[in-house]
């Protein structure tokens, strides 16, 4: 074993290549793995969240699914209750229209009759005065037997209506 | 393969001398004293760490945060792996550290990894060019196995520095393990210190030098024997020499943070 100055080149040797490594080799590497690591991470990250949003958008449309379901039965059900209400109200006021036309029917009979009656005073008072001056002469106070007659006629009227 | 014991050692001793580069006088011969470069251990080495250099440098420049392709995945990988590591080890922020240890991790591994080419492939090529020794393991080098030991130990002083202070190291020094005794508590810590370095460089030097010598004495027996031995030893030696890499890169990384925090 014999020492030479090959021990002194080696030792320079090896320094310049530490500092060549050290320089030019090993932060451009260890840079490039850095930035892949941080891509990498990011990308799980995302992927994450991808898949949580992704729960989420689950959870919200079977959310929003059960409530239109809800509200579309609530719905039929309101329209429902509506039309029944609305035949119900229509049998109402129908049946309040029959009533009222027949109401009004019996008014316009008992109106025509009233005036059948009267007419029929007038005529039956008409041929009892006619009658009544022809039998007494023309001394009668027309007046005077007009009255009379027409209290006569009331409680013949009267006594036909009962 | 080689018939009589005499050629043997030989072949041994032959596959055991460096590729000598006389500083005094440039020649390659070896005989300059300490003032002698190993030249293919120097080769060698330089090559890989620039390839390694050059190749992390490419995909470092061409690296994209998208979806990673080929080399970026498997630089990724190394890269990954190593800061995993340092981050389980080291407490604290540094950024020496890191790529310090990947430098380590690869460059010990491609090192290592040498010591799977037949031990006669590049020496014979080197003969057939006109060298006469070469060794082409940069780690069976005691020289560049110490030479990064002593990098760390630098390193290790720095750090003891930087994170304590001079007044902060030197009352360690001298207060622990054992509180004001001051001789025996200096001993203990020189011992520790450069135990560090010394256990360092020759555990990954004795490793592979171990395993190519076995190389070279599997390349001794007759032909049709050495795929029985060779197979199993290369096999095994993948083993070794990722193992031994990455225990380089990981006690670097023990005493480094051992130094950065107080004992």
């Amino acid at each position: 074993m014999n020492l030479n100055a090959t021990l002194l080149g080696e030792m320079i040797t090896f320094g310049i290549f530490i500092w060549f490594t050290l320089r030019y080799v090993w932060p451009f590497i260890m840079k490039a793995m850095q930035e892949r690591e941080k891509t990498i991470a990011n990308g799980l990250a995302a992927a994450e969240k991808g898949v949580q949003e992704l729960e989420d958008a689950h959870r919200k449309t079977a959310e929003m699914l059960h409530k239109a379901r809800l509200d579309a039965a609530e719905l039929i059900e309101k329209a429902h209750q509506r039309a029944a209400d609305m035949i119900e109200s229509a049998k109402a006021q129908a049946r309040e229209e029959g009533s009222r036309l027949i109401e009004l029917a019996k008014g316009d009979i008992a109106q025509e009759r009233e005036a059948a009656r009267h007419e029929l005073q007038r005529q039956v008072s008409q041929i009892a005065m006619t009658a009544v001056s022809k039998f007494l002469g023309t001394g009668v106070d027309v007046r005077q037997q007009q009255a009379a007659l027409d209290k006569f006629v009331t409680t013949l009227s009267m006594k036909e209506a009962s | 393969m080689v018939e009589n014991p005499a050629s043997s050692s030989e072949y041994i001793q032959h596959h055991l001398v460096n590729l000598p580069l006389n500083l005094r006088n440039f020649t390659l011969t070896p005989d300059g004293g300490f003032w002698t470069l190993n030249l293919d251990t120097i080769g060698f080495a330089l090559f890989l760490g620039i390839s390694f250099c050059l190749i992390f440098r490419c995909v470092a420049k061409r690296a994209t945060s998208g979806v990673p392709k080929g080399w970026q995945n498997f630089v990724e990988m190394l890269v990954s792996f190593v800061d995993t590591q340092v981050r389980e080890t080291f407490h604290g922020t540094n950024k020496l550290i890191a790529p310090l240890a990947l430098t380590i991790f690869v460059w010990v591994f491609l090192m290592n990894f040498m010591d799977l080419l037949p031990v006669d492939l590049l020496p014979l090529g080197a003969r057939l060019a006109g060298v006469e020794h070469l060794r082409v393991v940069p780690t069976t080098d005691p020289n560049l196995t110490i030479g990064m030991a002593l990098s760390v130990f630098c390193l290790i002083l720095f750090f003891n520095v930087k994170a304590k202070g001079f007044k902060g190291m030197g009352k360690e020094l001298l207060h622990s393990p054992f509180p004001y005794l001051l001789p025996l508590n200096i001993v203990f810590r020189l011992i520790e210190e450069i135990s560090k370095p010394i256990s360092l460089s020759l555990r990954l030097f004795g490793n592979l030098y171990a395993g190519e010598l076995i190389f070279i004495l599997i390349a001794l027996l007759p032909w049709w024997t050495q795929w029985l031995l060779g197979v199993p030893w290369a096999i095994f030696h993948i083993l070794i020499v990722v193992l031994q890499a990455f225990i380089f890169m990981m006690l670097t990384i023990v005493y480094l943070s051992m130094a950065h925090e107080s004992h």
